[in-house]
């Protein structure tokens, strides 16, 4: 009985080490890794050619999960030049471990990226090239992250994608958006009369007011309806997103995770605002932001470029996006990616 | 213990009931899926602790009370997998060729197994021998077995296991785990 007792923890043992083991392939890495950092367990995988040193280090938004970003533009663009890193956050994804909540929720997960950068160093080298990108809620981590002491200086530039770095301005700004939106397209004559119901009903909104917060989100999730009934953008979910959310992630887990640990409602608790030392960015940065989006308002990216003080900065507005433009755009998403990071690696 | 004295005093209050306290042994085997495609295994140990029968009702209405306690592994690849043990009281209800079992299981113990794992304290990092976590692991599961033709002493079955990770981040976990498998009769046995 206790051989077979430990055949069965040898046959346990074994498939996880096949199942995390690198690819034998020259220069390509397709592994898993875990992080333990102040009582959690955070797998990041790591996927692409590290035949140049580069890794991206992608931070999700809010409820999502690491390999959520895990095809189209990344799998067939950045994978084949670079490492990309694909990270579950304390809490979200398939994150496990026990500690107590935290007081300072979003400080130890900024603290936790650079445990996660401190691994990749040791793990694949000190002289490795890491570029930052944070996507919404994965924004404000990032611009966290980056104004905090002297850790701009692990990083060679910072992509922000449709990037939060205040969460009161953000809600302020969607009344504005949908407006201008439902303008426009009733312009365009595009579904008029449903774009006349929305702004009607908009135009009754106080952007200031706690009451219409959640009024405001349904609204924006209508005018989101609105622009992929009229054709304006395309859907942002493809099959493969949904295998990956399904197989390679596990569902359960993730929803579970997500229902009881949401650290942007934290974030919203606190009116958590980085606007007034955003001038402190120096690094290179790239912002990429939808036209549409009602969640993050492209003003806020705006907002952004105009404050921070990096001589090397870009805007890109993709005009067929909402929230997810490696998505709904992945060609010009991929490329404009591609021109940063070759331009400051 | 408790529910062990509210079963064998419920019995021995009703007159048109009777108890028999066989101490029928089975094992069961499953393949189990952890939310439902992860790939695993379980294996349990029943033991028969009393049968309530209703002889109005015929043989049908009868109920058996059991102790169970079983383990089983699972492996979530690229993420994670992880060995479980769990042991409580069941109740069994035989009736014909269909059988239903509902058990609860409050002790548990789940280990994880991660893959390559570095621990990160202020500016050190160094590689975790055998990393993953413990968890508390209380359970519940039910399942519907059928027994085999022409024999008394082996069952088919599907069940549904759901063991809760506590405390896991700073909350909870459920893990639904589908099985099917195999229930056979220790040596000389029936079902």
């Amino acid at each position: 009985m206790k051989a077979y007792f430990q055949y069965l923890i040898l046959g346990i043992l074994t498939g996880i080490l096949f199942s995390s083991c690198e690819r034998a392939d020259g220069n390509t890495i397709d592994e898993v890794i875990h992080i333990r950092h102040e009582g959690a367990d955070m797998p990041a995988y790591v996927h692409g050619n590290s035949e140049g040193n580069t890794f991206l280090l992608v931070l999700h938004g809010a409820g999502s999960y690491g390999l959520a970003f895990r095809d189209g533009a990344f799998t067939s663009e950045l994978e084949e030049r670079y490492v990309v890193v694909y990270w579950d956050q304390r809490a979200q994804g398939m994150s496990q471990g026990k500690y107590e909540k935290p007081g300072d929720l979003i400080g130890l997960m900024a603290s936790d990226v650079m445990a996660l950068v401190a691994v990749l160093k040791e793990k694949y080298g000190e002289d490795i090239s890491i570029f930052l990108m944070g996507h919404s809620w994965g924004g404000l981590l990032g611009n966290t992250v980056l104004l905090d002491g002297d850790n701009q200086e692990a990083f060679r530039g910072w992509i922000a994608v449709d990037a939060l770095h205040d969460v009161p301005f953000g809600s302020r700004s969607r009344r504005g958006l949908m407006l201008s939106i439902a303008d426009e397209q009733i312009g365009l004559g595009n579904q008029s009369a449903d774009w006349e119901t929305l702004k009607k009903d908009v135009m009754l909104l106080d952007s200031l007011s706690d009451d219409d917060y959640q009024p405001t989100l349904q609204y924006a999730q209508r005018t989101m309806s609105l622009l992929l009934e009229s054709g304006v953008v395309a859907p942002s979910v493809s099959g493969e997103k949904i295998y990956r959310a399904v197989f390679d992630n596990n569902p359960v887990t993730w929803l579970v995770s997500a229902f009881f640990n949401q650290p942007v409602n934290t974030a919203i608790e606190q009116d958590y605002s980085l606007t007034s030392r955003l001038s402190g960015l120096s690094l290179p940065v790239l912002y990429l932001h939808g036209k549409y989006d009602v969640s993050v308002p492209p003003v806020l990216a705006e907002d952004a470029f105009r404050r921070i003080s990096s001589s090397d900065k870009k805007l890109v507005v993709f005009e067929h996006s909402i929230h997810h433009p490696h998505d709904t755009e992945p060609g010009l998403f991929a490329s404009e990616v591609i021109n940063f990071i070759e331009r400051n690696r | 213990m408790l529910v062990l004295f509210v079963f064998l005093s419920q019995s021995s209050r009703s007159e048109a009931q009777e108890l028999h306290t066989n101490k029928q042994i089975f094992y069961s085997i499953a393949y189990s899926g952890n939310n439902i495609w992860n790939p695993g295994a379980d294996f349990a140990y029943n033991r028969i602790l009393g049968r309530k029968d209703n002889p109005s009702a015929g043989k049908s209405n009868s109920l058996e009370m059991l102790w169970r306690a079983n383990t089983g592994f699972y492996l979530d690849p690229g993420s994670h997998g992880a060995l479980y043990g769990n042991a409580g009281f069941g109740f069994r209800k035989p009736g014909g060729r269909v059988v239903f079992t509902f058990d609860l299981s409050p002790a548990g113990i789940y280990r994880s197994f991660l893959t390559e794992t570095y621990l990160v304290r202020v500016d050190e990092v160094g590689k975790v021998f055998l990393p993953g976590n413990f968890f508390y692991s209380p359970g519940a599961g039910f399942d519907i077995g059928r027994k085999l033709a022409g024999t008394h002493h082996s069952e088919i079955f599907g069940r549904i296991q759901v063991i809760t990770l506590i405390p896991y981040n700073t909350y909870l976990m459920p893990l639904i785990h589908i099985q099917i498998g195999l229930r056979f009769a220790a040596k000389g046995g029936k079902l």
